[in-house]
């Protein structure tokens, strides 16, 4: 099972290599284990999305998966997979 | 920085497959320091030739390819994936051949979707560089779908086809989520496999920018709205042009593929774009050259042409060599062989044809008959043509006789074989209306807001210009728009972006290409839409390719010619010589009839500008006529050639010539530069030079775009004029005349060719008038719709008889008038002219009264024809139902209600009886009827009443049809009559009020006032006349024509809404002695506005059924026949 959780975090980044993100009040250390990008509703001003996506693994092997807003720079944390 | 160069790179001729135009991708390619880039369209080389010339000008070498779609019977792959895409580059020549076979071969047999087996491809793959389709192809599809055995399996067939040389398996990583895990499965297999991968980027657009155009594409392609998913549509903006270093992070684990990618395009190397023309194989007789043969031909011709007793012969001689060494230098021998030979099989099988433009500058030309114009007397300027410093595509077009066109296409087809031969295509680009409609479409504007916003924009707008009309289109959704505000917005960002995107390809009219190499050396051949063999190149594109394609263009004016010819054959037994009619001096009758401006129905004389243009220059010569074909053009009125012109002319402006040495020059047309050749003349005389070099000149100034080119054409001009020993003032004066024409300018020659046509035309109008307008009828071309002919006809005296089944022929034709009379001959209508009676049905009928003689009755007519032809039954009952309305069967003195009436009740019983007659008794009953033209002959006494219409005695007793019920039903059912003009029944009510008949317009004063009616033959607004409008004018005593102010122009289109009948009220104005126009202060429709007192023309304005005549094309019989009982 995989939940979604949609929240901003804050992310550390190793040159363009992502090291760790904080969620929630918690850091954790992560590799990227699989990256692509998104484009879509690109027609509607409020639903249009640009994204890198990034599948990370902790430490601990949680797999998450976070994505990197190209418009606004946010980061957020997607999916959180079992 | 590696030496990647993309190798999988979509142009928009794969149509609706890509974002950016061959421009733009070549030059981001420039940009990102690639050496090659590669041309893969999906299934079609159409678009190579512009992307060789847009890497040519960007400096970096084309890779030819092509996306293949094929079919591989693979057992292991599973039923799913038995098609896949390969990705074949060309090496070389041989191998872009075996490419466009390949196509060739693909679009021919299967043309609906067109796939290549493996085994073809097998066989034909030296020189071909093949990429597996790791990305797009069945391979990936496996991969994706976790079935790496049956990948495997697959890769294995191919290789056991293919083999592995220049065999790779292309890999690709456009961060999708699984691009990572296929790009290493696929190193995988590849290395299994014993062959390479090779990186590519599956490219669709140029950069990110560029990538909603592709999606919006791909919604357009596949039907789709933007927010309905489909699996073929890109989830991301990454298939653009990456460079080496954007690539290398991403094949971080296989490096090498990217170098690969730059060593494939190392070893394509093909160039495709030839330095010089290469002309079609001609057939020769035996131990001839193709020098030696069209020198021979032209000599022959020689003294039969120039007799050489004459001064002429000397200088022809000279001319002659001199144009045969210009053509050996340029190698085109050939060229001329092939026209010749299409010409020469034209006029073998009867088929008029002429060669047009500046071909007819050439003696050669004129010798082997291409065209019918004399060079010499004409002045005609043989560099105008050719010239050895010419080096591009000498152009010949042939006007061929509309509706024999087909047949000659079939002969040269059938001459240089189907391999060498084709047609030229057109390559449809996106315009305003047709990009709006699919864009809006794809953005989710519903169908009927889709229709409201392309109805706000003009016909032939261009992309680029979109934003002039956003006002437009948010007025088009009214109350609608704030909602549609966001989308509309897009509309306006991404319309623009397809300007130049091909669409699709059409068929070029009339461009035969002929290829000394198969076509398929060059080319891919596809079928069009109906069928015809066609390359995918258009005629730029051919000519790029050093290639030739020859014009053949249906011409309807030849139509009416040879039409008018064969009446005259039949009724005089023999042809007249029109084509070796003497030029100068002319025919005076025929003169007499174009200076009195009766020029309707002649070539390019009969439009309302030429008979004002008549009545000022009253041409006397050749010559002037064929000034008068030049003059009448868009170019010349917008320069302001006309009036100069004219006003010499007539003498009012004294003719100077700025140079002593222009006179020979301009003599002809009185010191006015009219034509093309005078520029290059004046070129070469005052400036001093070459030919070549003024050709090269007048080109220039035709298609000058900026002030300071401009400028340095006038230095190099003025600095030649004075070497000559020209005065500066003066060399700058007549530089100024020249810049003011400035490619407006027409050919003489093609001028000279027209007009030639123009005086068989008013030849043969002024002598065998009649002929020569059923003939012209028949052919239905012109500017005028066919009954403003029929009322010229009956304007001249000639006689005119409705359609009949026993007396017409299916066209037009002439019927002897006999006693004493001035027009011997009168106008029949045929039988196709009644709309729903198809050409077919009309010589049906035609043959089977000549075989069987004339039909008796309509039950006769009925059953025979039953039998004779193969229409349907549905199809035949409508035909002769509109035959019996339009009053064809009138002959058999029934009335027609009562005649409509019988046919409703009897037509089952007839459709499905077989005669019963012998035929010996059926022409012997012909001949009595022919006698007693009575219904009342012997029949079966068996079933009388099949046979006998007047005796069905239970047909209701119904009125007859007034001449004025008749006029209209003529004009419900044929769109012209016989009958009197429909003016001719209002006439004496418009006489009440005081409107003139336009006849009586000739003999008031300039300046009066006066008021008309009359019905618009035609109404234009050209926009060279500064929002002016011209409206023609018919009544039934003669035509005028209308200026209409532009206040009164811009508001025309509310009143035609209302009736095509008007009333004109305004201001002689004269010109000339016999010309009058009018200038127009009020317009009124009519009867609406101005007759309500009689009741019954507003019930029933008989002008109006005329004007919207397709509501009337099934001409139900139930109407009549009710109206008849309800009085």
């Amino acid at each position: 099972m995989s939940r979604r959780y949609q929240e901003a975090i804050t992310v550390t980044l190793q040159g363009e290599r992502l090291t760790s993100f904080t969620w929630r009040g918690n850091t954790y250390r992560i590799r990227v284990i699989a990256n692509w990008r998104l484009a879509a509703r690109w027609w509607s001003a409020e639903h249009a999305a640009n994204r890198h996506y990034y599948r990370v693994m902790t430490a601990d092997c949680q797999v998450f998966e976070v994505y990197h807003d190209q418009v606004s720079g946010a980061w957020i944390l997607d999916t959180c997979l079992d | 920085m590696g030496d990647f160069c993309e190798l999988h790179c979509h142009t928009p001729f794969s149509f609706r497959h890509a974002g950016s135009s061959i421009t733009a991708l070549v030059e981001r390619a420039k940009a990102l320091k690639m050496t090659a880039l590669a041309i893969t369209d999906t299934m079609t080389v159409a678009g190579v030739v512009r992307f060789h010339q847009a890497c040519h000008r960007a400096g970096i070498r084309p890779v030819t390819g092509c996306e293949l779609l094929v079919s591989h019977a693979c057992f292991a792959a599973g039923r799913q994936a038995q098609t896949g895409t390969i990705i074949a580059l060309a090496r070389n020549r041989e191998g872009y051949a075996r490419l466009c076979e390949l196509l060739t071969q693909a679009n021919l047999s299967t043309p609906k979707r067109s796939v290549i087996p493996l085994s073809e491809l097998a066989a034909r793959r030296d020189g071909l560089v093949l990429m597996l389709g790791g990305c797009d192809g069945a391979i990936q599809k496996l991969l994706v779908a976790g079935n790496l055995m049956a990948a495997r399996a697959l890769l294995d067939h191919y290789i056991a086809r293919l083999g592995t040389g220049d065999l790779f398996l292309d890999v690709r990583h456009n961060l999708l989520p699984e691009s990572a895990l296929l790009l290493t499965q696929s190193a995988h297999l590849a290395d299994e496999a014993g062959i390479s991968c090779v990186a590519t980027n599956g490219v669709h657009y140029a950069t990110p920018h560029d990538y909603r155009v592709y999606d919006t594409l791909s919604c357009v392609r596949l039907g789709l709205r933007v927010f309905e998913p489909h699996r073929e549509r890109p989830r991301n903006a990454e298939q653009y042009l990456k460079s080496d270093d954007e690539l290398r992070p991403l094949f971080a684990t296989l490096p090498q593929a990217l170098d690969h990618a730059g060593s494939v395009a190392a070893v394509c190397r093909l160039d495709l774009l030839a330095a010089r023309c290469v002309p079609p194989r001609v057939a020769l007789p035996p131990g001839e050259t193709p020098t030696s043969y069209l020198r021979r031909l032209c000599e022959a011709k020689l003294p039969t042409r120039y007799s050489p007793e004459e001064k002429s012969a000397a200088a022809a001689r000279q001319q002659l060599e001199h144009e045969l060494s210009v053509i050996a230098t340029l190698r085109l021998e050939e060229f001329f062989l092939a026209v010749w030979d299409i010409v020469r099989k034209g006029h073998e099988l009867g088929i008029r044809c002429a060669g047009r433009g500046s071909a007819a500058n050439s003696i050669v030309a004129y010798l082997l008959g291409i065209t019918a114009v004399e060079p010499l007397a004409h002045h005609l300027l043989f560099e105008r043509f050719l010239n050895v410093e010419r080096a591009g595509m000498p152009d010949i077009d042939v006007d061929v006789q509309s509706s024999r066109r087909e047949e000659l296409i079939r002969y040269v087809e059938a001459t240089y074989s189907p391999e060498h031969a084709a047609m030229v295509a057109n390559v449809v680009t996106y315009r305003l209306r047709l990009a709006t409609r699919d864009i809006a479409k794809a953005l989710g504007f519903p169908l009927a807001l889709v229709g409201r916003l392309t109805g706000h924009l003009p016909t032939f707008g261009r992309c680029a210009d979109v934003e002039r009309y956003a006002e437009d289109l948010r007025q088009a959704l009214g109350s609608e728009a704030p909602q549609w505000e966001s989308h509309l917005r897009l509309l306006l960002e991404l319309v623009p972006r397809l300007e130049g995107f091909p669409r699709h390809l059409s068929l070029h009219n009339g461009g035969l290409l002929l290829t000394r190499e198969p076509l398929t050396h060059n080319m891919a051949v596809r079928l069009s839409a109906n069928g015809v063999r066609a390359v995918e190149l258009d005629k730029d594109d051919v000519g790029a390719l050093g290639l030739i394609k020859f014009d053949l263009l249906g011409l309807r004016a030849f139509d009416s010619i040879e039409y008018c010819l064969d009446l005259i054959e039949e009724t005089e037994g023999k042809r007249p010589q029109v084509d070796d009619l003497p030029l100068e001096p002319p025919d005076t009758a025929t003169m007499r009839m174009v200076r009195a401006g009766q020029t309707l129905a002649c070539f390019q004389l009969e439009s309302p500008a030429q008979w004002s243009l008549l009545a000022r220059t009253q041409p006397r010569t050749f010559g002037d006529l064929v000034v008068e074909v030049a003059l009448c053009r868009p170019g010349p009125i917008q320069a302001g050639m006309v009036h100069p012109y004219i006003g010499r002319r007539a003498g009012r402006i004294p003719v100077r010539y700025a140079h002593p040495r222009l006179e020979p020059i301009l003599r002809d047309t009185l010191g006015v530069v009219l034509y093309q050749e005078q520029v290059l003349e004046i070129a070469h005389e005052v400036a001093g030079l070459s030919y070549g070099e003024a050709d090269g000149f007048r080109r220039a100034m035709s298609h000058y775009r900026t002030q300071s080119e401009m400028e340095g054409m006038r230095d190099r001009f003025v600095a030649g004029a004075v070497r000559q020993g020209i005065a500066r003032g003066v060399a700058e004066r007549i530089f100024d005349e020249l810049a003011c024409f400035t490619g407006y300018g027409f050919c003489r020659s093609h001028a000279a060719s027209f007009a030639k046509t123009t005086y068989i035309t008013a030849y043969l109008k002024a002598h065998w008038p009649a002929h020569y307008l059923a003939g012209f009828l028949s052919a239905q071309g012109g500017f005028f719709p066919a009954s403003v002919i029929v009322e010229e006809a009956k304007h001249l005296g000639i006689p005119t008889f409705p359609v009949d089944v026993q007396a017409s022929k299916p066209f037009f034709s002439v019927a002897r008038v006999h006693g004493e009379r001035e027009m011997p001959w009168g106008i029949r209508l045929g039988l196709v002219q009644v709309k729903g009676v198809g050409e077919e049905l009309a010589t049906a009928i035609v043959r089977e009264r000549e075989a069987h003689g004339e039909f008796c009755s309509l039950a006769d007519f009925c059953t025979r024809l039953t039998r004779t032809t193969g229409l349907s039954t549905a199809l035949r009952r409508e035909a002769v139902a509109a035959l019996v309305a339009a009053g064809a069967f009138d002959a058999f003195g029934i009335p027609r209600r009562r005649l409509a009436w019988l046919f409703e009740e009897r037509w089952a019983l007839w459709s499905t009886s077989r005669p019963v007659r012998s035929r010996k008794s059926a022409r012997a009953g012909a001949a009595r009827d022919a006698r007693s033209a009575s219904e009342d002959i012997p029949v079966q006494p068996a079933l009388p009443w099949v046979w006998d219409d007047e005796r069905a005695a239970d047909a209701p007793l119904l009125p007859p049809l007034t001449l004025e019920d008749e006029v209209r039903l003529d004009l419900a059912t044929q769109g012209i009559s016989v009958r009197p003009h429909p003016l001719t029944f209002l006439r004496a009510r418009l006489n009440q009020v005081g409107v003139a008949p336009i006849g009586r317009l000739k003999a008031l004063k300039a300046g009066q006032k006066v008021m008309v009616a009359g019905k618009v033959i035609s109404s234009q607004r050209p926009p060279t006349a500064h929002s002016v409008g011209f409206l023609v004018l018919e009544d039934e005593k003669g035509r005028v024509q209308v200026v209409l102010p532009p206040k009164l122009a811009e508001t025309l289109y509310r009143v035609l809404a209302v009736s095509r009948v008007l009333l004109v009220g305004g201001r002689i104005e004269r010109v000339g002695r016999e010309h009058v126009t009018l200038l127009a202060y009020r317009v009124r429709a009519l009867p609406a506005g101005h007759l309500p007192a009689d009741q019954r023309l507003a019930e029933h304005p008989p002008e109006k059924r005329e004007a919207h005549p397709q509501r009337d094309n099934g001409i139900a019989l139930r109407p009549i026949v009710a109206a008849g009982k309800g009085r």
